[in-house]
């Protein structure tokens, strides 16, 4: 009994102590130390008001009915983007045409200072999808570059990274927002985290121009994703053909990004589409593996790649694509790693040639690359931009033009250095 | 040999409130500079407002690591179930649900996230890196699961207020949630007997069950407070970003426990100060800010975030020791 009633003291004193030890009440007498009831009371008394602030606001009509329209706008819009990305669309041609957009444009590919310097005097956000790769060093090194020759001043080109994280697109747009740009270049990967991109852009009057993943209420400037991957599809079933036809494949593996959106999966969808065009669903079906090959880093679609090459482990004939070069690097890493290495065998057409494609071209390592000509972005883009700076038109989509490129053309589309 | 005794009681509160202050010193000093760089886009509550949305749900998941952390444990599940908690708001909401329930549904499987976490650590004794890592995995994997990987649109108003709407039409509703939250662990940890067990729980467990405190109920609850907040983070997140994503979240838990650690908290345990997270959380939000203002790329960004975490806790160090070698 003593000692329990010994502890007890103990327990109290200890506690006592190192409260004491770490506040900044120890000169006043006894340390104040609030007792459980008070402390549940507080406790409670604040869960209360979140939980009033949290749901009751929240419910309320007038309160919500802003944030409300904004959403279903955005969701309309985002959803609307998406369809007319995928298909093909008709638009009203505004009075005049893109006259003065063709006009920057073609200034822009003959890489000729744009006439009255358009871009003086304004500024320009670039938010980068993720930047440090050949292809997105490619694009931004365009944008600049094509800037200048709109006679705007680098000081006012605002460039920020978004790491293939929404979480920092949507800081960093936040932060492009504080700059006041003219116009923003929005390079980020969630096509439905762009909607919110683009409520706030829209609500400051700040015309947003999409890169590759489309934005609502933004023109569409890149790849057309389908007419990419069915290419590479075509290039594919050249060499199927010549190996002696789909019966000597075993294997169609598409490396896709799920999370970025129904168009980005269109970019290895439209490489499917192509084998069912020419040999039918029902034979191409069964031979089809799709996996999720990540967000463009060579680490993941690596590890996805060892565990599709342990489920096939008889297959040795095999048309592949993923959604960037980056990818295939991890993907033929897994292959070459699993001992299935024998370029006779494997088909695969990359998406996008940048300096990571054409070398994988160029070691006998890839059969074919579609190019998307990143270095040609800022022709696209720069005009649209200096368009919308000085209230002109832009047309809705801005596609590339592709080529698809091999062995053959390479040199004549980039020379060896 | 010399004999080495610890700090005294008084030397222990001078260092404690020397860190912070400190701290303190640097964001201003920080801000000051920066307001006259950054000008005229710094300095503008078109920047700072933003920036202090974009922090909250960091912040409000530090406040409360920092009470795990004080004692001696350490969460690194928090990323993963911010990725689930977005998620599992939007699959909840695509299943009809109302946003008031979603929202307690989306904090009840926190606690149960963070009451698992406690259940490992305190009752089977796996060591809270090694539990918390797997349980990251975990809780990523499941909400890949049940998003097929996709991202998926979480509308609602209710969702919507979360993270977009305002107090009194003035201020952003993350930000009084940051700041309640704050308030919150400030009061448990300096002016409660749990925050005094918590600190004893830190500096010595065994002392402190010896002494009747029951430690494992302590690490448990906060491993539970944990998960919620975390959850509260997620919330927040996909409220802002209008979606739920897996990868929402991803790498946060580097950038939560930096802030800690630069607030000047001991991964060892028993030292910590919720004020010094504040603080922290702040420093490395603003530097972000700035650089990214500045144009600076993000592998520099990087370098100077990490050079700063690693000179400021180099400082505390320093000072821990000499205080220990003047007792």
């Amino acid at each position: 009994m003593f000692l329990e009633d010994k502890n007890i003291k103990l327990s109290k004193c200890f506690v006592r102590k190192v409260y004491c030890e770490n506040s900044n009440q120890q000169k006043k007498k006894g340390c104040l130390i609030m007792s459980k009831t008070k402390l549940s009371l507080i406790l409670v008394l604040v869960a209360a008001v979140i939980a009033t602030l949290v749901i009751l606001p929240g419910c309320s009509t007038s309160t919500t009915t802003t944030a409300a329209a904004e959403t279903t706008a955005a969701a309309e819009t985002t959803a609307a983007a998406e369809t007319t990305a995928a298909a093909e669309t008709t638009t009203t041609l505004p009075e005049g045409g893109y006259a003065y957009y063709d006009e920057m444009k073609a200034a822009a590919k003959e890489g000729k200072e744009y006439p009255g310097t358009p871009a003086k005097g304004f500024s320009l956000a670039f938010t980068d999808i993720n930047g440090g790769m050949p292809f997105t060093n490619s694009v931004w090194k365009s944008v600049q570059d094509q800037w200048k020759l709109a006679g705007g001043d680098p000081e006012k080109l605002y460039y920020a990274d978004n790491r293939y994280d929404a979480t920092i697109g949507l800081k960093n747009a936040d932060i492009m927002l504080a700059k006041k740009p003219n116009v923003l270049i929005n390079f980020q990967f969630d096509a439905k985290v762009n909607s919110i991109i683009s409520n706030k852009f829209t609500a400051a009057n700040i015309p947003i121009i999409a890169v590759d993943v489309p934005t609502p209420n933004a023109p569409f400037m890149g790849v057309n994703n389908f007419k990419v991957a069915y290419m590479a599809g075509e290039a594919a079933i050249e060499q199927v053909e010549a190996m002696g036809g789909i019966d000597k494949i075993d294997n169609i593996i598409l490396g896709q990004f799920p999370a970025g959106g129904e168009v980005l999966m269109l970019r290895s969808e439209g490489f499917y589409q192509a084998f069912v065009d020419k040999y039918g669903a029902d034979v191409v079906d069964p031979k089809t593996i799709r996996f999720d090959g990540g967000a463009g880093e060579a680490e993941q679609a690596n590890k996805a790649m060892t565990d599709v090459l342990s489920k096939i482990p008889n297959a040795k004939v095999i048309a592949l694509t993923s959604i960037n070069e980056q990818t295939m690097s991890g993907i033929i890493s897994a292959i070459q790693t699993a001992g299935r290495w024998d370029p006779a065998n494997w088909i695969i057409i990359t998406q996008g040639c940048d300096e990571v494609g054409q070398q994988q071209l160029r070691d006998g390592l890839t059969d074919g690359a579609v190019a998307y000509f990143p270095e040609h972005y800022g022709e696209y883009l720069i005009p649209a931009s200096v368009a919308f700076m000085n209230g002109q038109p832009v047309p809705p989509f801005l596609y590339v033009e592709n080529q698809v490129i091999t062995m053959d053309n390479i040199d004549q589309f980039y020379p060896k250095q | 040999m010399p004999e080495i005794k610890a700090p005294s009681q008084e030397q222990r509160k001078k260092i404690k409130l020397g860190n912070t202050v400190i701290l303190f010193i640097i964001l201003v000093v920080l801000f000051a500079l920066f307001s006259y760089v950054g000008r005229p886009f710094f300095l503008s509550v078109l920047n700072l407002v933003p920036m202090l949305n974009n922090l909250s749900f960091i912040g409000i998941v530090a406040a409360v690591l920092t009470m795990v952390m004080i004692t001696g444990e350490i969460d690194f599940s928090i990323g993963g179930n911010i990725g689930l908690t977005a998620v599992l708001v939007a699959f909840l909401l695509d299943k009809g649900l109302p946003g008031g329930v979603v929202v307690i549904l989306a904090l009840c499987a926190g606690a149960l996230m963070g009451a698992f976490n406690g259940f490992i650590v305190t009752m089977i004794g796996v060591n809270s890196m090694i539990a918390t890592i797997g349980t990251m995995f975990v809780w990523r994997g499941i909400g890949y699961t049940l998003s097929n990987g996709e991202s998926m649109l979480a509308m609602n108003p209710v969702i919507d207020y979360i993270g977009r709407g305002f107090l009194f039409k003035v201020i952003p509703f993350p930000i009084v949630i940051f700041i309640v939250i704050f308030a919150i662990t400030y009061v448990v940890m300096n002016l409660s007997k749990w925050g005094r067990r918590i600190y004893a729980v830190g500096t010595n467990p065994m002392a402190s069950y010896l002494s009747g405190i029951n430690v494992k109920k302590i690490k448990f609850i906060n491993f539970l407070f944990s998960g919620i907040t975390a959850s509260l983070g997620g919330l927040i997140l996909t409220s802002l970003s209008a979606v739920g994503m897996p990868q929402h979240g991803q790498g946060l838990e580097l950038v939560v426990i930096s802030s800690i650690v630069l607030g000047g908290t001991a991964l060892s345990g028993g030292r910590g100060e919720i004020l010094g997270t504040l603080a922290g959380t702040l420093i490395l939000g603003i530097l972000y800010n700035f650089l990214t203002i500045m144009n600076v790329y993000y592998y520099y960004v990087q370098i100077v975030q990490g050079a700063i975490l690693v000179l400021v806790v180099s400082t505390y160090e320093i000072r821990q020791s000499r205080a220990v070698k003047r007792a």
